[in-house]
Formats: C-alpha cells, sequence, structure tokens
C-alpha cells in the first residue's frame, strides 16, 4: 500500500512519563486512519510528532519519504505548507474574523491579489456551510461552527495530509453528523489524506478506511473497522463496546497499594 | 542536613533562573535574526506600535504633568528659603531629564503595557494560537513576537520624550504661573545647565535600555508560561515585579557608569 507517514518504532517520553514505546504505525495516501484510545495515551502527543513540534526519544516520523525530525527549521516551515491541523479548542485567531482567519494561511504563503484570496476563501467557507459567517468574529460563534471555520482554514492551501484533534468532543449529535459527512467529503473531493484522533469510536467507525487503538504506550491493535469489530482481543473488544471492566485499567497507577494508603 | 538542603534549593533556583534567561535569549535571536519580511510585518508593527505606544500616551502625559508640577512645588518652597528659586526651572528640568524621566516612563509602561502584552500572548499560547501558528508554517516567533519587540523598542523612548517635556510644562506651570518664578529666569537657568551628552544622551541611551529588557521581560514571560488561568495571571505579575526591579537596579547601574 502507498503510505504518505510510516511511524517506525517511535519512543517518546515527557521527562520520566513514557508516553510511546517502539511504537510503528502507517497512515495510507487517500485514506481517513483514525486513532482511538483512552484519553491519556497521547494521541495528540503522536499528531504534534508527526507535525515536528514534538522530537522523539528514538525512532522516525517519514512524511513522503521525508524524516520529518531530521530537517532544519527553514526546511521543517516549508514541509508544514503540506499538512495542517485541526485543533481542539479550534484556536481561531482572536483579533481576526472569519474571513480573515481562512484567509491567513494564504496570505502568508501566497503573493495573490486580494480578489483571488476572495474567491478562494469564499470557496472554502461555502464548503463548511459558513459563507454567511465570514463577516463574524470568532468569540460570535457557536462551538461546531468554529470547528468548522478553522476546519476551512485548514484546507485554504490544499494541504496533503490533515489531522484532526478531537473534532468532535463537546458538539451536540447534527453537529456532529455534520463534521463527520464533512471529513468524509472533503478527503474524497480534495483526495486529501485524513488522520483523525477521537474516543468516538461508533461515528468515527462509519467513516475510516483504517484505525489504530493506542493504549499504555503502545499500538494495541490497527486494522479496518470490521477487522476490529470482529477482534477477539479483549482490549479492542473493551474499547469498541465501551465496557468499563477489562484489561485496559481505568486507574492512573500508583506505586502504593490502595490499602497502604488509606 | 538543613544546610545542605538549603544549598540543593538555592542550586535549583539558580539553575531554573539560568536556564530561563537561556530560552529567553533563544526566544529572542530567533525573533529577531533572519531575512527580514517588511512586507507581512510592517502592518503587524505599525498596529503594535499604536496599541504598546499611543494607547499609553494618556497616562503618560497625566503622569508627567503631576509629577513635574509637584516638582515644581516641593522645589520652590525649599530653594525660595535661600533665596534661590531662580534654580528651579534647572532642578525641575535635571531631575526629570537624568532620572524621572525615563524610570517612571519604563515604570508606567511595564504595567500599562508589559503586563498586557504577557497577558495577550499567553492567551494566544493557552487557546493554542501559536501551535497552530507554528503548523501554518508559520513562524509565531517571528510574526507574533518580532512586531511586538519592536514596537516597544520604538515606543517607549517617544514615550520618555512626551514625558519629559509635559513634566518641564508642568514645573513651569507651578512654578513660574502660579508661585510666580521670573519666567526669563526659569528658561535660561534651564537653557545653560542642561548639557546635550550628559543628559539628553544619557536619558535616550536609558530609555532604550528600558525599553528593550521591560519588552523582552514581558513578550518572555508571555511566551514561557504555563498556559491555565493561573499561570497567566502568575506571569502578568512577574512582567511587572520583574521589569519595575529590573529598571530600578539597571538604572542605577547606568547612572554609575555613565556619570
Amino acid at each position: 500500500m502507498n503510505n504518505l507517514v510510516e511511524i517506525k518504532d517511535l519512543s517518546f517520553s515527557y521527562g520520566k512519563r513514557i508516553i510511546y514505546e517502539n511504537v510503528s504505525l502507517e497512515i495510507p495516501k487517500g485514506k481517513i486512519t483514525a486513532f482511538m484510545g483512552p484519553s491519556g495515551t497521547g494521541k495528540t502527543t503522536m499528531l504534534r510528532l508527526i507535525g515536528g513540534q514534538l522530537v522523539p526519544d528514538s525512532g522516525s516520523v517519514m512524511f513522503d519519504g521525508i524524516n520529518v525530525h531530521k530537517l532544519s527549521r527553514p526546511d521543517l516551515y516549508s514541509l508544514r505548507r503540506r499538512m495542517s491541523m485541526l485543533f481542539q479548542s479550534g484556536a481561531l485567531f482572536t483579533d481576526l474574523n472569519v474571513f480573515d482567519n481562512v484567509a491567513y494561511p494564504i496570505r502568508e504563503h501566497t503573493k495573490l491579489p486580494e480578489e483571488v484570496i476572495r474567491d478562494m476563501v469564499l470557496m472554502k467557507l461555502e464548503a463548511v456551510g459558513l459563507r454567511g459567517a465570514a463577516g463574524l468574529m470568532p468569540h460570535e460563534l457557536s462551538g461546531g461552527m468554529a470547528r468548522r471555520a478553522t476546519l476551512a482554514r485548514s484546507i485554504a492551501l490544499d494541504p496533503e495530509l490533515i489531522m484532526y484533534d478531537e473534532p468532535f468532543t463537546g458538539q451536540d449529535p447534527i453537529t456532529m453528523a455534520v463534521l463527520l459527512r464533512l471529513i468524509k467529503t472533503l478527503n474524497r473531493t480534495l483526495g486529501l489524506t485524513s488522520v483523525v484522533v477521537t474516543h468516538d469510536v461508533s461515528e468515527i467507525l462509519t467513516i475510516a478506511d483504517y484505525a489504530y487503538i493506542l493504549a499504555g504506550t503502545k499500538v494495541v491493535a490497527g486494522g479496518t473497522p470490521e477487522e476490529l469489530k470482529k477482534s477477539d482481543d479483549p482490549r479492542v473488544r473493551q474499547f469498541i463496546k465501551g465496557e468499563y471492566d477489562g484489561p485496559v485499567p481505568f486507574n492512573y497507577p500508583t506505586e502504593v497499594s490502595y490499602l497502604k494508603d488509606l | 542536613m538543613f544546610i545542605l538542603n538549603l544549598i540543593l534549593k538555592l542550586g535549583g533556583w539558580g539553575q531554573r533562573r539560568l536556564s530561563a534567561i537561556g530560552r529567553a535569549t533563544i526566544m529572542l535571536f530567533y525573533s529577531l535574526v533572519g531575512r527580514p519580511q517588511f512586507r507581512k510585518n510592517f502592518p503587524q508593527l505599525i498596529r503594535q506600535i499604536y496599541v504598546v505606544g499611543v494607547q499609553s500616551i494618556s497616562i503618560i502625559v497625566v503622569s508627567g504633568l503631576f509629577i513635574g508640577m509637584v516638582l515644581g512645588l516641593q522645589g520652590f518652597h525649599v530653594l525660595v528659603d535661600f533665596m534661590a528659586e531662580g534654580a528651579l526651572g534647572q532642578m525641575v528640568a535635571l531631575a526629570i531629564i537624568r532620572e524621572l524621566g525615563p524610570v517612571v516612563t519604563a515604570l508606567l509602561f511595564a504595567g500599562r503595557a508589559g503586563s498586557a502584552l504577557t497577558a495577550e500572548i499567553g492567551l494566544k499560547k493557552a487557546t493554542e494560537q501559536l501551535l497552530s501558528m507554528e503548523m501554518m508554517a508559520v513562524d509565531p516567533l517571528r510574526r507574533v513576537i518580532a512586531p511586538r519587540f519592536w514596537a516597544g523598542v520604538i515606543s517607549l523612548p517617544l514615550l520618555t520624550v512626551i514625558f519629559t517635556l509635559v513634566g518641564i510644562f508642568g514645573g513651569k506651570l507651578v512654578g513660574v504661573d502660579w508661585l510666580g518664578v521670573d519666567d526669563g529666569i526659569f528658561w535660561s537657568g534651564m537653557q545653560s545647565s542642561i548639557d546635550f551628552w550628559d543628559d539628553l544622551m544619557m536619558c535616550a541611551v536609558k530609555s532604550v535600555v528600558f525599553a528593550i529588557t521591560v519588552i523582552w521581560i514581558a513578550l518572555f514571560n508571555g511566551y514561557d508560561l504555563v498556559p491555565t488561568s493561573v499561570g497567566i495571571s502568575k506571569a502578568t505579575t512577574n512582567t511587572v515585579v520583574q521589569s519595575s526591579l529590573a529598571v530600578l537596579g539597571l538604572d542605577f547601574v547606568l547612572t554609575a557608569v555613565m556619570f
């Protein structure tokens, strides 16, 4: 299979806390890949490792055959033009309105005349259904609208890879359905490669082509949604079905036993 | 054991300070060194000069006026006992140009603009705006930090000039117009005692040094803070405290070195 991102034997830790140990995974080109897993397993960290914002302790991240962490600062910045990331909080620039937010990356990286930029921005905004909200400021938007505005900004320069960090958190069912459909249609029509980090398992499995379950420093399982649903690995079953009891621990690890602590 | 712990703590504190200074230097280096991008940064610079400079004018003018007036009033009552009220102009001008002008302007600037910058940058960090800029292949150091730095370095010396002029006018208002010191003696005493190099240049050097110090501390505290509400409030306090202390300390050092 043709992979856009290949991660090999990656280890990463925050100080003494180990986040990943020898993780290897691939993100196929043109598909939607989901990263699922309990909160706090460092799914966002994985995205920031791919984007080169964090440096792994060992192992490599290859983006289209280029080792992300071996690049100089200017080269890394030019590589980042080929990817984009949707942050959990939306991260719209609060001092610019929706139109200028979407125009921002275009103005930064091209010398196009304003009329062309205007048309491009309106097309992107229409794609996410927010053409009418172009003049609003970020604080006037609802949570779902802010996500969609950020989405428009992320696709402004037609990246090859788009990474969604928890796009569904705190969204009502309708917005969630809208976002799901948007991710799918954008992926198909723009020929993108998408990575979605989420723990909304049932929703994401309806659109994902491939999914990984990350838990406790490892990739627990990976496969197509059908393969995962059929899997008899107890950790996969617990996560897919959302059972509270199982091999994946709920408690934060501690060295002192409960009895002794009391 | 107690001594050992004390030394350990002191060492740890020193290490944290040193690493903060290192990070601050790296931040400033990456913001300022590199190919200038006038087309993109110039509008930002103008906007920031408006925010940190123009919007600080009112507080600078009011403070300058009152400080000049108080100096005139206090000075007059001391000098009049020695029949030396003719030296009032000289006294007010020297005090303001050499010390009060650059120092008080820098302190007010730290409170008015420095804390606001720290909070703004901190909030941009907390809401992932800086991270998302990085992912858009836009360097936040070059686009967010650099224009604010230059805006501060340009604005503070200009504000110092305004403060100084208004302060001297305040002294004249009280001394000449209210208490009746002779107009000609007031101004000619001032003119003959102010030296271009010793006084005006000293004022200029001080205000540029203070500008770099205050704005650097403010930007670094914002850029380096822990992105939570507690972190932001702590960083804004740190900006005001650290830059005030730095300004007062540097003022002594500069005066000692240059005189």
